[in-house]
């Protein structure tokens, strides 16, 4: 198992017990949903992007690779008894917000030495936030990405035959 | 000819390895200085070489070594005046070519640009004898663990050469009561010609890391194959070594 692949799995292992921590999400899973999230939850799904080398924090001896995460939260818009419409984009930036505050006081310690969260974008890019909706069977969902980098130093080694 | 690229290269400095954590070499200089010694009967510029120099300068990563005191950032940032072995591997095979120098280190500039990355720049300069260019009798930085006589390098069909060597050792890691480490050559890697020690080309015995440089005599004569000796009482040596063949005169 290469170190990137340790790094990678440490990481997520590390995402989801920091959001977790926070309290602003009723699940948090490392995959998309497969039956609908419960009317009135905060559902958090993590999921692996696309990952990329890093030239300019490659060694002579070693590449560097940047791999981000997406944290995908999902409400379901209110009917009937549940709380207004009004109050779910306030819901999700303030789960959002907590989110990233929690993981931006903890920039290292992801397990590993030489990886560590990259928000400004210094290896890839900077953290980010999409808001959606996202209609499903007969729901529809109120939805935030937040995209969050990482940096593995010394993912692999180079070598010659 | 073979085009390679940079990928893969190793480096180490005053038994410091700084393979993983140097990120670019801006400047590998080998200079022969030059003396303007035209005169006013000449139609074009006349030189006379001079004194040889050059310079090693590159970017590195910030490493603290998890605050241990004994990191790139604690050697490397203490500046000082000491001389320091430097030596660049092209990859981590053994017989690959490099370069080395000693040199004095320059300076040491942390940049933190907008976007958060952390990024040492480094500057050294030749001290004495300029940079020389070998080949490495280590693969890379290699790592035994008992005293051995490592595989030979072939220099080549017919190379044998009088005009004596250099050579650059860097101990990165070392566990153990002391290790003599030494270059032997062969005309034919010990087939007919058993390897023997050439003469001048014993490293001084080592028991932690560092660097050293060594030179034979100007005149002293390397066979086609060469290979290093390694003897004496440890359970762990990671080291590097390049020699450095003189094929002209030299005089530094």
């Amino acid at each position: 198992m290469s170190a990137l692949i340790q790094h990678q799995r440490m990481c997520r292992r590390v995402l989801t017990a920091r959001v977790s921590a926070t309290g602003v999400c009723d699940t948090v899973e490392g995959y998309e949903p497969k039956k609908a999230p419960k009317r009135g939850d905060m559902h958090c799904a993590i999921v692996n992007g696309a990952t990329r080398v890093v030239p300019n924090a490659s060694t002579l001896a070693n590449v560097a690779q940047w791999f981000p995460f997406t944290l995908h939260f999902y409400f379901a818009l209110p009917i009937h008894d549940t709380p207004s419409e009004d109050r779910v984009d306030p819901a999700m930036t303030d789960a959002r917000d907590t989110v990233m505050q929690a993981l931006l006081t903890q920039v290292d310690a992801y397990g590993n030495a030489g990886v560590e969260l990259d928000p400004l974008g210094a290896y890839g890019d900077p953290m980010r936030s999409e808001p959606g909706y996202l209609p499903q069977d007969d729901t529809h969902f109120r939805t935030e990405s937040l995209v969050v980098g990482f940096i593995a130093f010394n993912a692999y080694e180079t070598s010659r035959q | 000819m073979t085009i390679a690229s940079g990928v893969g290269a190793r480096a180490a400095i005053d038994g410091l390895d700084l393979s993983g954590n140097i990120t670019q070499i801006q400047r590998l200089l080998m200079e022969a200085g030059q003396q303007n010694s035209t005169t006013l009967q000449d139609g074009a510029m006349r030189r006379t070489p001079t004194l040889r120099g050059g310079a090693l300068d590159f970017t590195s990563l910030f490493d603290d070594d998890g605050d241990s005191g004994n990191g790139p950032h604690d050697q490397l940032g203490a500046l000082g005046s000491a001389d320091k072995v430097v030596q660049v591997l092209w990859s981590a095979t053994r017989g690959a070519f490099g370069h080395a120098l000693v040199a004095k280190q320059v300076s040491y500039t942390p940049d933190r640009p907008a976007d958060g990355s952390l990024a040492v720049g480094v500057t050294t300069m030749a001290n004495g004898t300029g940079v020389d260019g070998g080949r490495a009798l280590t693969a890379g930085i290699e790592n035994i663990t008992a005293a051995a006589n490592l595989a030979g390098v072939d220099w080549g069909v017919g190379v044998t050469t009088d005009f004596g060597l250099q050579a650059f050792l860097n101990v990165t890691g070392f566990t153990g009561t002391s290790a003599t480490i030494a270059i032997e050559d062969s005309d034919d890697d010990g087939a007919g010609d058993a390897y023997a020690a050439v003469t001048g080309a014993g490293f001084s015995a080592v028991s932690a890391v560092g660097g050293q440089r060594i030179a034979t005599g100007r005149t002293e004569n390397v066979k086609r194959w060469t290979r290093l000796a390694v003897t004496g009482t440890f359970s762990s040596l990671d080291f590097s070594v390049l020699l450095c063949r003189n094929y002209a005169e030299v005089n530094f």
